[in-house]
């Protein structure tokens, strides 16, 4: 379980971060900021960097509320992915972070319905959905030239509610994204993320992965239960699912030997068994 | 094989983003902001880069232009703070065109004062010039008379504006109506002399009530500039269209959009259908993207896409995107 609390710790860090500079900017618009610096939320998230590529590569522009900053991070981001996955997701978005929160509200709602209100078959057609979804908005932030889930996205929605920018529909997105993680858990991360999505590719190339040992797994099912993006941990040799945010949690809920489910370079050698 | 200790991965994280985000500090790449200055054509900064982010200082800076000439052609209170951002202006200041409607200040004044002040023989501009941080202004933008007014070098106009003439009235005003511009008296000038500086800047109004300060002498379709209430959260809602009852300022202003056919190079709420069919984006495009009947919701060539947002149930910001995405380049 102390896997999980530096998790939690490092989750609160970048909630706690984001907020800040989110609020910052805020009061940012008012000429009230308390920062030296007054970066917009679309300027710290790695995403802009991915939606801004194409006029990168077109032209020498970034689209507009994004800046150099964004790039950075996405780069950051992609070299992360690349060692550990999606960990990004796991550890750091804040989004994420709210969702696993209200998450754990939803269990104590509806106990062990939660997370199977959809069948599995339905959910790894649905994650799909973020492909499309990563798909439009590149298109359309190409064509437009600016943010194009600037009006709606979630996750901007949240961290700057106060904001007098914002439309219906971006409230209406967010509160339906925060009451469906009450059912599902991160529903926005699973369905709809394209940052996610991109994310989760890494997962099949990763340095690290998470792997099982076969021959000490006692087939016990902890690990499927404790996955909060519902992937069937115990019957794969390695986790490369692309729904995998890295939390751990099926590391931690392993009962059996600790190098039953690892994350690590390469298979179980026979010298593990 | 290597195990990964789950206590090492906020070390990973850290040195992830530490060393990208130090190594692009170093080569002075990272910003979390933009360089307050427009893309560069032609060896000229483009008047219509210009962000809502940037400070009025910033924008005279940039272009040299005197504050006197900026100020008073867009009808700034004299001892506006330098630092005030264009965005917070639209949030402020309303003008009042030429039947007492209240105006919404729009960057886009800005960007089209600018263009027109130094001559730019720049490419149009094109939609990401101006989305995102554009004001609602559903009417000729307060640059229009810049054409007539002062040049960078302080050559005469090379007509005469027809200047509005505005009382200095200082008393808070119960209601927006007070407002309204007084008649059309004032001599004309050939000169573009600034207006006298308003006695209240805007920041500093205390009254709820509208209070109306003069507007710039040397614009033609010049109007009152109405302080918004200070704590009023938005101003659409304080400031709804007024009739002007006395029919004061008829002839300073324009409010049927569709004479203004030459101002219109891109689409803005006050955009009429009219232009926007020049553009090729033709009535069955809106039609069947927005999915209403024009001749059912009663839209005719003379209405404006905010007009066409409204019958639509859409937000403005989406019809003017898409005709910035169909429109012919």
């Amino acid at each position: 379980m102390k896997s999980q609390k530096v998790r939690l710790a490092v989750q609160i860090f970048f909630l706690i971060l984001i907020t800040v500079f989110a609020v910052n900017h805020q009061l940012g618009e008012r000429g009230q900021a308390f920062l030296p610096t007054n970066p917009n939320l679309h300027s710290i998230c790695p995403m802009g960097g991915v939606a801004t590529l194409y006029t990168m590569i077109t032209g020498d522009t970034l689209v507009k509320k994004v800046h150099e900053s964004s790039v950075v991070l996405m780069w950051a981001s992609l070299i992360l992915a690349l060692i550990l996955g999606a960990a990004f997701c796991g550890w750091i978005c804040p989004f994420g972070t709210i969702q696993e929160w209200i998450g754990k509200l939803g269990k104590k709602i509806f106990g062990k319905r939660h997370n199977h209100f959809i069948s599995d078959k339905m959910r790894n057609i649905l994650k799909y959905m973020r492909y499309v979804v990563l798909v439009i908005l590149l298109y359309q932030t190409a064509q437009l030239g600016k943010l194009a889930f600037e009006s709606w996205d979630p996750y901007h929605t949240l961290f700057a509610i106060v904001s007098d920018e914002l439309s219906i529909l971006a409230y209406v997105i967010l509160a339906v994204t925060l009451l469906a993680s009450l059912f599902e858990e991160r529903a926005w991360c699973k369905f709809a993320c394209p940052l996610g999505a991109i994310n989760g590719l890494f997962n099949k190339v990763s340095i690290f992965k998470i792997h099982r040992n076969k021959s000490q797994c006692i087939d016990c099912g902890a690990c499927d239960r404790s996955c909060p993006m519902s992937i069937n941990v115990q019957h794969q040799d390695k986790v490369t699912d692309s729904l995998c945010t890295r939390c751990g949690k099926c590391v931690t809920a392993c009962p059996a030997k600790s190098s039953t489910l690892e994350y690590q370079i390469g298979k179980f050698s026979e010298v593990s068994k | 094989m290597k195990r990964l200790n789950f206590y090492t991965i906020p070390l990973i994280i850290l040195l992830c983003f530490g060393l990208t985000i130090g190594i692009s500090m170093l080569s002075g790449y990272w910003s979390t902001e933009r360089a307050k200055l427009p893309r560069v054509v032609d060896g000229s900064y483009d008047p219509y880069d210009i962000r809502g982010s940037y400070s009025i200082g910033e924008v005279m800076d940039i272009f040299g232009i005197p504050k006197e000439d900026f100020y008073a052609a867009l009808g700034l209170p004299a001892n506006m703070c330098g630092t005030t951002r264009l965005n917070e202006l639209e949030k402020e200041i309303l003008r009042v065109d030429a039947n007492g409607n209240p105006v919404h200040f729009g960057v886009s004044d800005v960007r089209t004062f600018v263009a027109n002040y130094i001559g730019w023989t720049g490419p149009a501009p094109t939609d990401a010039d101006h989305s995102g941080d554009e004001s609602t202004t559903t009417s000729v933008p307060a640059n229009a008379p810049v054409e007539t007014s002062s040049t960078p070098d302080g050559d005469a106009p090379s007509t005469e504006p027809a200047t509005a003439p505005i009382e200095e009235n200082t008393t808070p005003a119960p209601t927006a109506e007070n407002a309204a511009p007084a008649p059309a008296t004032a001599p004309t000038t050939q000169t573009a002399a600034p207006a006298p500086a308003p006695t209240k800047p805007v920041a500093e109004t205390a009254t709820p009530a509208p209070t109306t300060i003069p507007a710039p002498a040397a614009t033609p379709e010049s109007t009152p500039v109405v302080t918004a209430p200070e704590n009023t959260a938005s101003t659409d809602e304080t400031h709804t269209p007024t009739p002007n009852p006395q029919g004061q300022g008829q002839g300073q202003g324009n409010p049927n959009p569709s004479e203004h056919t030459e101002t219109w190079t891109d689409p803005r709420g006050g955009t009429p259908l009219s232009v926007v069919y020049e553009w090729g984006v033709s009535r069955e495009m809106l039609e069947k993207e927005f999915k209403i009947d024009f001749d059912e919701k009663g839209l005719t060539s003379d209405s404006t896409l905010k007009d066409l947002a409204t019958a639509a149930g859409a937000q403005t910001s989406d019809v003017r995107n898409y005709v910035s995405a169909k429109m012919k380049k």
